[in-house]
């Protein structure tokens, strides 16, 4: 028999326990998007924690969803290490000035203090302002970057795509300084009572080739999803676009919760169903931002139906993050649809 | 460097921008130029095939932006080369294309592949680079010449910038005189047809494919009507 009525805490806590839950866990990726519950701008929480945290407490409070997610940008912890960002009024920041340019440059890159550099504190604050808020029903998570991902922000993409090819040590070397990075901050979350949540858009198969997600991706990621599952919590692992080629790998390196984008559930459940979680992959843009809630619901219970025997069980979330500006009616839909069909039959 | 002749030179720049040789391109490039070859020719029979194997290798998950991105190096080595020894009297008319990433978004690593599948496939291309604003586009293709209007981004917050392009064509009546095909990221066909687009490019090399036939299709037909109304 299931039990009625959790919390997304206890929800949460049954999933991770492998105990039966009342209905499907669902966590839109709403990231920046939560600044508008609080009728807030994205700078106005971009260096304030506290604020942040409320905005998001306040997101929560108005659609319920299964955990709290917060997120501003890829490149936060490049920036910590030295990347300079462009800030806009109402948009996350993205990289101006990477910060190495040539193989001297990595000895300028610096290993990041998260309680005192770039805005990583604002995101602890963050975590703890949440936590206050509504920190007894939900869980609050923090998405960050992967290594991947931010040696692209500290060396610029492109130029970090075509070192793998063309120097490939250099790659390693930014890549074990991110890592080192990725770890402290992945501890200082943890430390501050949020659930880590790896992201790693750079790493695509839009971007690179399996062989290039082998050698210089998976190795670096592999010992934080180790350490967030040495905490007891769920190693997840999201990636933007296409992922096809390397499920296997996500799946190897030690994710648990595979959280996909552009991608055929189907196939993706023959992959990797028997071996993880699946988490997605309403389309962002064509369905949240652009759809009707009546489309948003359609595309909510096509994943609901689709994964129904997928052994490793499946989270209904968002494909990626939930735009800026997505009417509040196709958020409360994707809900309200896991609400009504998402429980066992 | 020992040349044999004009054929192996062809084939050694195509193989070049294949296998990510930059120096070599620029080598050969040079070679074609001091063996006096028509650089348009070497461009079309060199240059050309090499990006159409790099564009079917992309399709065919062989290759990826790292290599793409080292490909390209290699062609624009070579077309630096070849571009000021172009002969415009002896070369046939090209289509021109304006292409950037529209205002908000400053992703362009999506946009440089699709310009240089274009520019491989020897198209004019007029680069407008990132967050370009909206009159831009109207501006700078109308300043060219252009038959191609294309605009990418990855971003869904700014993908309401493609509607106000095409409705500033329409507002300045130019709208006929150019095809508008989108990509990227969150974009969709379904979204290209919204907002009045005249096509949409899954890939890089789906568009260039989609470029091509709109360039076929209706060779400046569109701009005798708009006169004529």
């Amino acid at each position: 028999m299931s039990p009625a009525n959790m919390t997304p805490k206890e929800r949460f806590l049954a999933f991770l326990q492998g105990q039966p839950t009342d209905r499907l866990l669902c966590v839109p990726l709403i990231l920046n998007h939560a600044n508008r519950a609080a009728g807030l701008k994205v700078s106005e929480t971009l260096n304030d924690g506290p604020a942040l945290g409320k905005a998001h407490a306040d997101c929560y409070r108005k659609f319920g969803q299964d955990m709290i997610t917060l997120f501003t940008d890829t490149s936060l912890i490049a920036e910590a290490m030295g990347t300079k960002l462009k800030y806009f009024d109402d948009d996350p920041p993205r990289v101006e000035e990477p910060v190495v340019h040539t193989p001297d440059d990595v000895d300028q890159v610096r290993l990041p203090d998260p309680h005192s550099d770039g805005r990583l504190p604002v995101f602890l604050e963050a975590i703890k302002s949440a936590n206050a808020e509504v920190g007894g029903e939900v869980f609050v998570s923090c998405c960050y970057a992967m290594p991947f991902t931010i040696a692209a922000a500290l060396m610029g993409t492109d130029q970090f795509v075509k070192a793998l090819r063309k120097a490939p040590e250099l790659a390693h070397r930014l890549l074990r300084m991110a890592m080192e990075a990725a770890l402290l901050f992945n501890d200082a979350i943890i430390e501050a009572g949020g659930v880590p949540v790896p992201v790693d858009p750079v790493a695509s198969c839009s971007v690179i080739g399996p062989k290039q997600y082998a050698e210089f991706a998976a190795p670096y990621t592999q010992p934080i999803l180790a350490k967030i599952a040495a905490a007891g919590l769920p190693p997840v692992l999201h990636i933007c676009g296409h992922s096809h080629l390397i499920w296997d790998q996500m799946a190897d390196e030690g994710a648990k919760v595979l959280s996909l984008d552009r991608v055929d559930l189907q196939q993706a459940k023959e992959a990797v169903g028997s071996r993880v979680c699946l988490m997605g992959n309403v389309p962002p843009a064509e369905v949240l931002l652009y759809g009707t809630p009546e489309l948003v619901a359609e595309r909510t219970l096509e994943g609901i139906r689709l994964t129904a025997d997928s052994p490793g069980g499946y989270i209904v979330a968002s494909g990626c993050e939930v735009p800026l500006g997505t009417p509040d009616e196709n958020i409360g839909a994707m809900l309200q649809t896991v609400r009504e069909y998402g429980s066992p039959s | 460097m020992i040349v044999v002749d004009a054929n192996t030179i062809l084939q050694g720049l195509r193989e070049a921008v294949i296998e990510m040789e930059e120096d070599r391109a620029r080598e050969l490039a040079e070679a074609s130029v001091a063996e006096g070859m028509d650089a348009y020719h070497t461009i079309m029979n060199g240059l050309a095939p090499g990006m159409a194997v790099v564009s079917e290798k992309y399709d065919n998950e062989e290759y990826f932006v790292p290599e793409i991105l080292i490909c390209a190096d290699a062609m624009y080595a070579a077309l630096e080369v070849l571009r000021p020894h172009l002969n415009p009297a002896t070369m046939p008319q090209q289509g021109k294309v304006v292409i950037g990433v529209i205002a908000g978004d400053i992703h362009d690593i999506g946009k440089n592949i699709v310009r240089m599948m274009l520019e491989g496939a020897g198209l004019e291309v007029h680069d407008l680079g990132r967050d370009v604003p909206v009159k831009q586009f109207a501006d700078e293709a109308e300043r060219v010449g252009a038959d191609i209007i294309a605009m990418s981004t990855l971003m869904s917050t700014t993908m309401e910038g493609m509607r106000q392009v095409v409705q500033e064509l329409e507002r300045r009546g130019t709208r006929g005189r150019f095809k508008v095909i989108i990509g990227g990221g969150p974009i969709s066909a379904a979204f290209a047809e919204k907002i009045g687009a005249d096509a949409y490019g899954r890939d890089a090399a789906e568009a260039v494919r989609v470029v091509q036939s709109l360039l076929a299709g209706e060779p400046r037909s569109q701009e005798a009507h708009d006169v004529a109304s």
